[in-house]
């Protein structure tokens, strides 16, 4: 659900490809598709990078994924990360300044 | 065959995966399982990587049991902590032998002991990793406050594989918590010299979370670390395959290729 100042699911999509090549290193992960798995192949995220991709998304989100989904099926592919976030995000808890997870 | 190392002890081998290819006779020692996991990766070089460290693991493990790569099967043991089938990968029941996998970039490693082991690698990330810091035991981050952001990224890595290292060890998912227990602080390194014939050094251990914590030598941009069940005052620990040798090195069998 998208609503004034909100930003969709494109939007975050796009975020969130941002934030998985940063905190992986991996710039290939900029173009990935929406129902690539995150874990267990797919993407084959480790624990490191899982538990930083989840940080940055509530630095830059605000959206604490562990918290509230603790089986972590949120994370099942960018799609159902997506979802998950773009129904929780704040406007106002949006970061703007990409350089908190760009790393630079 | 090799020996099972004694109470207190592991080898450790290591694997430059940028030094092997993986071709049809390695491909046949893995499991169907192995395979359905290697096809679902969507990048070739995480595909490369699974089936080049489990190829490697199914050869070391075959040199300590005398039994052939590809008939070697692996069960998984409950979590110590909640009882689901997700704890540390093991042998079947009777081998006394334990071990732990660890991948990351181009580095495989392989821990073997006669006791609950863990050891994790992690390639040293480009970009900053300052946020993890929020999951570090309190006693942990302390030691990052008055570095510089270089410096703090090395501390944080140095503590995750050392933190890892435990939870694979103990078997506990980091899902139960990876910062609830120090494994920073105290300094840990070689106390004694080379054994001959036999390992290759004894090295300083910390008590953390019921194991014996030592950092690991690492490749240029890696660390490492290994985790020993059990409260020992050292680890003697062998390196059976040594980074730069690794590609061309193996139990009984041919590189890997």
């Amino acid at each position: 659900m998208t609503g004034p100042g909100r930003p969709g699911p494109a939007v975050i999509a796009d975020e969130l490809r941002q934030v998985l090549a940063a905190a992986t290193g991996r710039p290939e992960l900029a173009a990935l598709t929406l129902d690539t798995p995150l874990f267990g192949g797919g993407v084959g995220l480790d624990s490191l990078t899982g538990t930083l991709l989840l940080r940055q998304i509530r630095q830059r989100f605000g959206v604490d994924v562990a918290a509230e989904d603790l089986n972590l099926d949120a994370l099942t592919t960018l799609g159902t990360l997506t979802t998950f976030v773009c129904d929780r995000v704040v406007p106002d808890q949006v970061v703007s300044d990409r350089a908190v997870y760009r790393g630079s | 065959m090799l020996p099972v190392p004694p109470a207190g002890c592991a080898d450790v081998w290591w694997l430059d995966i940028g030094t092997v290819t993986v071709g049809r006779p390695e491909l046949a020692e893995l499991s169907l399982e192995e395979h359905k996991r290697a096809a679902s990766f969507a990048f070739r070089s995480d595909r490369r990587r699974y089936t080049a460290a489990h190829v490697m693991l199914r050869r070391v493990l075959s040199g300590y049991v005398d039994i052939p790569p590809s008939s070697l099967i692996f069960r998984r043991e409950p979590c110590p902590r909640c009882g689901k089938p997700n704890g540390r990968p093991a042998l079947p029941f009777g081998y006394g032998l334990h071990f732990s996998l660890a991948h990351s970039g181009d580095a495989v490693c392989i821990a073997v002991a006669g006791q609950q082991v863990g050891v994790d690698v992690e390639q040293q990330p480009t970009g900053c990793v300052c946020a993890l810091s929020a999951d570090m035991n309190a006693a942990d981050a302390e030691w990052g406050r008055p570095l510089d952001e270089a410096a703090r990224h090395d501390l944080v890595i140095r503590w995750w594989v050392r933190a890892e290292a435990v939870l694979k060890c103990s078997g506990e998912g980091i899902g139960h918590g990876i910062g609830a227990f120090p494994v920073l602080g105290s300094p840990d390194g070689p106390v004694g010299p080379a054994v001959p014939g036999g390992p290759d050094r004894l090295v300083a251990a910390t008590e953390a979370h019921g194991c014996s914590l030592i950092s690991l030598p690492a490749p240029d941009g890696y660390q490492a670390a290994l985790a020993l069940a059990g409260s020992v005052s050292g680890v003697r620990l062998a390196v059976r395959a040594p980074w730069s040798a690794a590609g061309a090195r193996r139990p009984s069998h041919d590189s890997v290729r």
